[in-house]
Formats: C-alpha cells, sequence, structure tokens
C-alpha cells in the first residue's frame, strides 16, 4: 500500500472526494426547452412532454437499433443526396438526353428478313436440310416451297417472340444481304437473308416528353444518391465479423 | 356504400396512337410473303389485312394497390408491374427469405416481354393500406404489425376462403373508404400513359373479389377502350354488413347489375368479366340446375338453378332468363389456369359428368391445387390411377397433406351462402369440391339449363393468368418461381413446405419431435404454381382489338408456356391446307375461304347436311419452350336422356415417337425428334344435331419439370438420403434445409426417412371451344 503514500494521488483522490459529495448535495443541472409562444396551455403541455420524453429517451439510447428511426434516417438521407440533383432541364437538353437512351424512346431498330424454316415435323434431319438449301440455292424467291416467308420492319422482341431468341439474335448480328444459316430454334432450322436493316426511329419529342422529363428527373435523382453514397462511404473502412 | 353516379370524363392522359410510320415495303417478293400486304401507315407493323396476328398478356395482376398484396410486397404498383412487363425495367422485390416488405432485395426482369397486360388490383379497399401506410415509415411499420402480420399469419386460411372474424370485421369497417376512388383514378392514369399502340397494350381492370363463407366468388372486370370511357370508381364485394351478416346469394347479381347500368347502358363503354378460381369456390361459381340446397325457393326449380335471393333470407328464385342472359353478356371469358391451380379438371371430382369409360380423363392430373385424393379407402376410384405410391413419379397434389387445406372431400351439393357440403358427412363450414367448379362441368351444365331457359348462362370462352400478388405481370416460367404472395412464398422452405408445430410461438420446435404438439409437414405453397397466359388471335396490339378478341373469344389459355393454338369448324370439309392457313393467321371465316363454319369461341350456323362438324386444331410450340406430344379435344354434350356429359378424347394426334422424362439432374427436356407443330383435322361422327354440344382442345408438351423439380434437383441437388432421421429434417450443415418439401418422408417408431420427389408436368394450352346450340 505504498502507493497510497503518494501525495499526488492522496491529493486526486481528496478532489474527486470533495467532487462527489458536491455534486451530490447540487441539483442537476437545469436543461432548458424551448417553447413557442404562441401555443396554447394545452399544447404548450403535450409539447413540452414530447420534448423530455424525446430527450431522455435519446439520452438513454432508445434511438438505436429502431428500426423505424433506422429507415426513418436513411429515407432523410437519401432524400438530402437527391436534393442536390438538378430537377430542370431545357428543351434542347431532354432531347439530347431523349437520343443518348435511343432504347427507352425510339422505335427500335428493325430488319425486312426472308426466312426459310425447315420444321422438324417435316424434316427428319432440319439441320441437314438447311445445309443442303443453302448450297443448292433454293432458296430463292421463285420457289413454291410455302415456309418461305417475309418478314417487315420486324423488331429483335418481335422476331423472338414469333421464332424464339436464338434466331432473332441471328438475324440481328447478321451482315450482308446473302443468304445465311442455318440457325435452331425450338421450332426447327432457318437459313435467312436480311433484305434492309432499318436504323432506330427517334421518337416524337412532343409526343414523349412529359414522360422523358419524369424518367430524366429520377435519374438525376439516382445518380445524384449514388454519388453521394459513394462519396460517403470513402470515410468509412470495413471489417469482416467473423 | 360510395355508389357509382357518372362515368364523367376525366382528364386522359392518352398518348397519341403510335403506330408505325414506316414506309411501306415494295412488293418484291409479294409472292412469297405469308400474310399478304404491308402495312399502311395507318396501321401497325404487323398489321395484315384479312388476317390475325397472335398476341400474349396477362390479365390477372396484383399491386400494392390490393389490400393484400401491399403486405406481401408494399414494393409495387400498376406502373411498375406494366414497366416490368414491358422488358423495360427490372422489378424490385423483398429480400428473400424476409419479411420486410418495405425494402428492395432482390431484381427480377421477364425473359419476353407481353404484349398486353391487364392490372387487376382488388376493388375492395382498393389502394387503402399504400394510401395510409406509405405516409411515413412509422405508419408503414404500425400497420405492417397491427394489419399485415395478421395477414400473413393468416394466409392459408384466407387463401382456402376462411376469413376470420376479425378479418371481416377489419374489411367490413374500411369497406366504404373513399381511397379507392383516388387510387382507381391514379390506375387509369398509370394504363394510359403506359398504354403504347402496336407494341403494348393495358386494359383498365379490377378484381371483384366475393370471399364470404368460405366459397371463393371472384371475377376480373376488364374495360374496353381508354381511361375516360371507363366508370369513375370500382365495385368491391365488401360491404359494412359483410362481416355481421355474411351471405354471397346475390353477389354476383349485384356485379352484373352494377356494370349493367354503370357501363353497358352508358354509351362509349364496354366490360366484361372473367371468372376465377371456381375450384376453390366450393359449389358456389356454378350452382346446378335443380339443386335447392336446402334453400326455400319460390316457383319452379325444375331445369333451373338457383338465382337471385331475397337479401337477408334463405329465399331464393329459379334462375331467370333475363339473368340468365346478364351473365351470359359479361362472363365472356374464363381463366383456365392460374398461381391457384387450373379449373378445367380435377381427378376424382368428375362427378357424373364425365362420359369417358375409365370413369376419369388422364389429362386432370395437371397442377390439382385442392386435391380429393386424401390416400383414404373412399376416395374416389381415380385417384388410385394416379396416386400409385410411387412417391417418385406420382402427381404434386398425390403427396399434399393438410386436411382441409389442400385436401377436401367430394361435395355432397353445391350452392349459395356457404351452404355447399362434403359428401362424406360434414357440415357447411367444411370445404368441398364440386364438379361444377370445372369449367367443362359448368359449360355442359350451362347446355341443360339452355333447354329450359333458352340460354347458357355459363357459356365463357377461354384464356389463362397469373394472379401474381408481387406485380411480375407475366412471369410465368416455371423457374426461378418466385411465389405467388411476394415475402409469403419468396424462398425454397415457403414454396416447398417445412415442418411446423402448433405452438412455435411460446418455443415449440419443429426440430424436436417431443416438443411440437401436432408437428406435421406444412405444404404452404406446394400445391401454387407459376400461373398461365392468354393467348389471342387479333388485328393488330391494340385496345379495342385485344378487348374484342378477349370478348369474342378467339382466344387460349397456356400454362405458361407460349404455345399457339388455333382452331376452326364448319359443315363442309376443310381445305386440305386448312392447318397451315390456322397457323399464319388466315381468317378463312371472313374471307370465305370456309363457310357455314365457326372460329374458335364462336357458334356453328345451324346445321348444314346430316354430318358432324368438320374440326381443325393447329398447335404451335413455344420457339423457346418443349415440343408437342398431343392434341385432346374434349367434347361437351347433352345425351340422349338429356344428361350432360364430357368426353376427353385424348391423343387424337399425337408424336410419332416415345415420350420420355426430362433429365433428374438438369432438367433438360430431351427434344427426340417431337413434333413443334401437331394438327388435328376431324370430324365428329357421332353428333346429334338436336342436343348441345362444345369441342375444346386441349394440347399438352411433352413432359418437363415443375418449378418444385427445378429447384430440387437443379437450384439444389437435394439428397433426401441425407435427412436426420430423428426428426425428418436437413441439418443447416448440409446446406439443404429448407429443402425438406423435395422429399417424401416417411417415419417409422420415430425413425424419419426420404425419397427424392421428382414432379413433372406436362404444360399445355386449352382453346377456346367450337360451340353448337341446338335450334
Amino acid at each position: 500500500m505504498k502507493w497510497l503514500k503518494d501525495p499526488l494521488l492522496q491529493f486526486l483522490l481528496l478532489g474527486a472526494l470533495i467532487f462527489a459529495v458536491y455534486s451530490w448535495q447540487q441539483p442537476a443541472p437545469i436543461k432548458q426547452i424551448r417553447v413557442p409562444a404562441e401555443l396554447d396551455a394545452a399544447a404548450r403541455e403535450q409539447f413540452i412532454n414530447e420534448a423530455v420524453l424525446i430527450r431522455e429517451a435519446r439520452k438513454l439510447g432508445l434511438d438505436q437499433n429502431d428500426s423505424i428511426i433506422n429507415r426513418q434516417l436513411q429515407q432523410k438521407m437519401r432524400s438530402l443526396l437527391e436534393a442536390v440533383a438538378q430537377m430542370q432541364i431545357n428543351d434542347r437538353d431532354l432531347a439530347d438526353w431523349i437520343t443518348r437512351h435511343p432504347e427507352r424512346y425510339s422505335q427500335s431498330p428493325r430488319v425486312d428478313v426472308v426466312h426459310r424454316l425447315f420444321r422438324r415435323s417435316q424434316h427428319p434431319n432440319a439441320e441437314k436440310a438447311a445445309k443442303a438449301a443453302l448450297a443448292a440455292d433454293v432458296h430463292q424467291p421463285n420457289n413454291t416451297e410455302t415456309d418461305i416467308e417475309q418478314l417487315f420492319n420486324i423488331s429483335q422482341g418481335d422476331l423472338r417472340k414469333r421464332y424464339g431468341e436464338s434466331f432473332a439474335d441471328a438475324v440481328f448480328a447478321a451482315a450482308g444481304p446473302h443468304w445465311q444459316g442455318p440457325v435452331s430454334s425450338g421450332l426447327g432450322s432457318h437459313i435467312f437473308q436480311v433484305i434492309e436493316q432499318h436504323a432506330a426511329v427517334p421518337a416524337d419529342f412532343e409526343k414523349i416528353k412529359q414522360r422523358a422529363l419524369t424518367d430524366w428527373r429520377a435519374e438525376q435523382e439516382t445518380a445524384a444518391f449514388i454519388a453521394g453514397l459513394a462519396e460517403l462511404r470513402k470515410a468509412y473502412e470495413l471489417i469482416i465479423n467473423d | 356504400m360510395w355508389k357509382p353516379l357518372t362515368a364523367t370524363l376525366l382528364g386522359s392522359l392518352l398518348l397519341a396512337c403510335g403506330s408505325s410510320p414506316s414506309p411501306a415495303p415494295e412488293s418484291a417478293g409479294e409472292g412469297q410473303v405469308v400474310g399478304g400486304n404491308p402495312p399502311n401507315t395507318e396501321r401497325c407493323s404487323d398489321y395484315r389485312e384479312g388476317f390475325k396476328n397472335s398476341y400474349f398478356g396477362d390479365l390477372h395482376t396484383h399491386t400494392s394497390y390490393s389490400l393484400d398484396a401491399y403486405f406481401f410486397n408494399a414494393l409495387t404498383d400498376p406502373r411498375k408491374a406494366h414497366r416490368f412487363a414491358k422488358g423495360i425495367a427490372p422489378l424490385q422485390l423483398p429480400a428473400q427469405g424476409g419479411q420486410d416488405i418495405f425494402t428492395p432485395g432482390r431484381e427480377i426482369s421477364i425473359d419476353r416481354p407481353l404484349d398486353f397486360n391487364a392490372v387487376t388490383d382488388h376493388a375492395e379497399f382498393l389502394g387503402g393500406f399504400i394510401t395510409t401506410c406509405d405516409q411515413s415509415p412509422q405508419a408503414q411499420q404500425a400497420c405492417d404489425q397491427l394489419i399485415g402480420q395478421g395477414i400473413r399469419d393468416n394466409v392459408r386460411e384466407l387463401a382456402a376462403g376462411n376469413t376470420p372474424f376479425q378479418t371481416q370485421f377489419l374489411q367490413s369497417v374500411i369497406a366504404d373508404s373513399p381511397t379507392s376512388l383516388i387510387t382507381w383514378d391514379q390506375t387509369r392514369q398509370i394504363n394510359d400513359e403506359e398504354y403504347e399502340p402496336c407494341s403494348y397494350t393495358t386494359l383498365h381492370a379490377y378484381e371483384y373479389t366475393s370471399n364470404e363463407l368460405s366459397q371463393m366468388l371472384h371475377r376480373n372486370v376488364i374495360f374496353k377502350g381508354d381511361a375516360n370511357e371507363v366508370p369513375i370508381d370500382v365495385f368491391p364485394a365488401l360491404t359494412p354488413t359483410t362481416a355481421l351478416l355474411p351471405e354471397n346469394g346475390n353477389d354476383d347479381w349485384d356485379l352484373f347489375d352494377h356494370l349493367q347500368l354503370n357501363c353497358v347502358m352508358r354509351a362509349d363503354c364496354d366490360v366484361l368479366t372473367i371468372p376465377h378460381n371456381p375450384n376453390r369456390s366450393d359449389g358456389r361459381m356454378y350452382l346446378a340446375a335443380d339443386e335447392a340446397a336446402g334453400k326455400t325457393v319460390i316457383g319452379d326449380l325444375s331445369g333451373l338453378p338457383l338465382g337471385r335471393k331475397i337479401p337477408d333470407t334463405d329465399i331464393y328464385f329459379p334462375m331467370t332468363q333475363a339473368d340468365a342472359e346478364l351473365r351470359r353478356s359479361l362472363d365472356r371469358n374464363f381463366e383456365m389456369t392460374q398461381h391457384k391451380g387450373q379449373s378445367e379438371c380435377a381427378l376424382g371430382i368428375e362427378g357424373n359428368y364425365i362420359a369417358n369409360d375409365e370413369g376419369y380423363d388422364p389429362g386432370c392430373d395437371f397442377e390439382v391445387d385442392m386435391s380429393v385424393c386424401q390416400g383414404l379407402p373412399n376416395d374416389p376410384a381415380a385417384c388410385a390411377e394416379f396416386c400409385t405410391g410411387n412417391v417418385a413419379t406420382d402427381p404434386h397434389f398425390c403427396s399434399l397433406s393438410n386436411v382441409g387445406i389442400n385436401l377436401n372431400s367430394v361435395c355432397e351439393f353445391g350452392g349459395p351462402d356457404g351452404a355447399s357440403r362434403p359428401a362424406e358427412g360434414g357440415d357447411s363450414t367444411q370445404n368441398c369440391r364440386s364438379p361444377l367448379d370445372f369449367y367443362r362441368n359448368a359449360m355442359v351444365e350451362g347446355q341443360k339449363i339452355r333447354q329450359t331457359l333458352g340460354i347458357n348462362p355459363y357459356r365463357a370462352n377461354i384464356t389463362a393468368s397469373l394472379d401474381t400478388h408481387a406485380g411480375d405481370s407475366g412471369n410465368a416460367k416455371e423457374f426461378p418461381f418466385v411465389g405467388h404472395g411476394g415475402v409469403l412464398d419468396d424462398d425454397p422452405r415457403e414454396q416447398l413446405g417445412f415442418w411446423g408445430c402448433d405452438n412455435e410461438a411460446t418455443g415449440e420446435d419443429p426440430r424436436d419431435p417431443n416438443n411440437c404438439t401436432n408437428r406435421t409437414f406444412v405444404d404452404f405453397a406446394r400445391p401454387l404454381n407459376p400461373g398461365g397466359l392468354a393467348g389471342v388471335w387479333a388485328d393488330e396490339n391494340k385496345r379495342d382489338d385485344i378487348f374484342n378478341a378477349v370478348h369474342s373469344g378467339e382466344t387460349w389459355g397456356t400454362s405458361g408456356t407460349r404455345m399457339r393454338v388455333r382452331s376452326i369448324a364448319s359443315w363442309q370439309p376443310l381445305p386440305a391446307d386448312v392447318c397451315e392457313r390456322l397457323g399464319n393467321g388466315e381468317d378463312l371465316v371472313a374471307s370465305g375461304a370456309v363457310t357455314e363454319a365457326a372460329r374458335m369461341g364462336g357458334d356453328l350456323p345451324a346445321q348444314v347436311g346430316n354430318a358432324g362438324p368438320y374440326i381443325a386444331v393447329w398447335a404451335e410450340q413455344d420457339p423457346e419452350g418443349a415440343p408437342l406430344q398431343q392434341i385432346d379435344l374434349i367434347k361437351g354434350f347433352l345425351n340422349s336422356d338429356d344428361e350432360p356429359k364430357v368426353l376427353a378424347m385424348n391423343a387424337m394426334v399425337k408424336t410419332p415417337n416415345p415420350v420420355s422424362l426430362p433429365s433428374q439432374s438438369s432438367c433438360a427436356v430431351p427434344v427426340d425428334n417431337h413434333p413443334e407443330t401437331l394438327c388435328l383435322q376431324w370430324q365428329d361422327d357421332n353428333f346429334d344435331a338436336s342436343r348441345d354440344a362444345y369441342w375444346y382442345p386441349r394440347v399438352r408438351e411433352v413432359p418437363s419439370c415443375r418449378w418444385s423439380a427445378y429447384s430440387c434437383n437443379v437450384e439444389k441437388a437435394v439428397d433426401c438420403g441425407q435427412l436426420d432421421p430423428n426428426n425428418g429434417m436437413f441439418s443447416d450443415a448440409s446446406g439443404m434445409h429448407g429443402y425438406e418439401g423435395c422429399c417424401a418422408i416417411s417415419e417409422n417408431s420415430g425413425n424419419f426417412s426420404g425419397v427424392n420427389r421428382f414432379d413433372t408436368i406436362e404444360e399445355r394450352a386449352w382453346g377456346s371451344p367450337i360451340w353448337y346450340e341446338s335450334p
């Protein structure tokens, strides 16, 4: 117990004791609640009660791990981050933006295509028959085969709906005006010739302006949120709990 | 109650017609063009004069605007459903396996966009919860705790039609909520904004959901035209007295009267209704002729079903001719299959209708949602033919085990106001299955009623849809199956089933059979399925064309596959190339190529000559699906004793090759040179022109995996040999916990073991019937 004889320690302990006794004798420091003057008596009571309960709850940490509060905080942060987004855009810039999103607003690219389907039910080996036809050049327009079909101005999506994904993809990836294939689909084996490719047709600005504006704003907000969140995350180091 | 006032004009945000601006192509190669003329500038680019195109859609989707779907997934709305169906935006769903309905956890996208879509939120308290609960996270939480949890906990009871009193009471309290007006306005505005003529058609629609007394009496109400042509409010089945005085005897008439007054009789308004899930109506949706169901009847019921009742009494009138016409004019189409099973037919529930010698139709083993095959000695005879005890290959419904939920008895009789009851004893509080809960029996019962009333009140054509409660319109593929009800059944445990105890809330543990009251395997979502799609033949993909097609019945329904079906009938021999011409969309009736004829969904004219009609059915497989196996033709008719009968003529044409099951490990379907197209050309040589008849095709693919087989074998290679013998469950370490429903589990004095099930199905399509009504 030699260390108890240290004068510095004795001084500190004594000081702590005096402080403790003093604190015990004194009431807790008074906290202030600012009450709006316009409240009547009942509303004032309500206001005060709320303020006291909320402050005391916070002091006890009751706001921690509360799913409602956490969700509210997230939503507020999201709104805060989104609020920096640009909300106004002039027609010219909006039109620019529209042209940069052809997949949303333009009529998609289309083709005129002639194809011949060798159906599985009609050809024991549909792929072989398709190859033979391609080699023998029997697919020309004067052929009377009924499974030659010409499709005008059809989009990749609509071609897929009709003949499946593999054929639609092949037609839209095709280069050159020659007959090509075979491509197999669920229905059989196809050979085809792309007659004409139609580029995407830009949308009529006036018709889609409102929809595009709504979409543009949503995009700005999302972008602002993502950027803001990424910025905030830079300040954090991740530790993976085992 | 809020009564609709007028269909006043509302500001329509209809997009101007988006027909193709592309120039008509030159006529090079015209001789080979299947389908004739290229488009003109007024028309969609796929328009072909004299030809129809096939389109696929969904006529049954719920979003968070529905009172129940909100608590399954509060993230959706009609716009999100449309954008998902268009394929332009993924749909956000809550995290798999969680209960947080407010926070996105994953995204899904549709594989192939739909051509048309009708969002059909429940009219009852339409938008009520999203309007009141989405004000703040606190409100969301309060709603979820006070109401949502209760709905989710009781969902199996609710789905069986057993609405607890407190839920009914809540529904009554909120029945008159004004939120429906606002939400219906929003719905219509969104529908108009998302409508893109020629590529994506939206239809204005809601669901009328009468659920009283454990009897589902549900209809989708589909309107023609734009928002300003549609009534400004919806008509709910709930009234403030529903909970205290449950009765459904007039529910269908109330809806029909309302639609007649508020739409049909108004200029510019047209509407049709699509009944769905009679398979859960307990003999209520379609009432039998001569069946009083214990009610007091004023008048003569011979040859007639019950009609309207005197409200608040048990006194009924026979159905009148005017009412039969009213019902016939609105119930234009029928939802043959959906998440909650198919309503064509079910094994063991054929009653006296079946005319097949075997006494059953083996094609009725598909997606039976509530089975009468309980494994008991007095099961209907057909059960033993299909539930053979081979757990590896028996249809999934053979292993359902929750009596009263998904296992029921056949009804002694059906009837309104909960009058139906099981034949095997029991009372009206118990669910039962009636032969008239299934399409083909109801349609032929209507023929019998026509003999007395001069009109078949039940006649309707065929489509199919999803009934998703997660906003994923058209997402009908088997795998991955995201479930029917959002967080309710979005993970394997919920979908495939799980062990449960009565008192898990107070600490009982399914893992411990000794501490688990009434330990049972809860099938939960296992009887459900990913639902079907609607197919239509129409000139163009525009509102009026799609509506008219559904109205006239040149439609078919599929079990989710994009198989195409078309049929025609005539008193004259059909052209040799009729199959090809049906397939390429030619309108053979309009062009006069086939005369004295009926399109699918239509009427044969008066008989010409003395022979039966010639019928052709063409079908083509989904180009991204499995090959075809066979075409069945189902004939409904009145026999010489005026008894309604159904004859299933299976495999009228079929693949020439032997059919095998898909790979159990990969679910790959062997093509085996099965045909991609089948066509039936047939003449009915057993035809009596003095009796009504119908013929509808059922086209089946070769077998493929049911969603449950994908979950058990592809998503996870479940090995039932690894079940813990102490409790029939997989350990956490096995990585298979939650997949217990993949196994047929048996117990031998406390020792559990399991065998892998392998659920396969024959995906199918049902074409609208050809109808013949005798003079």
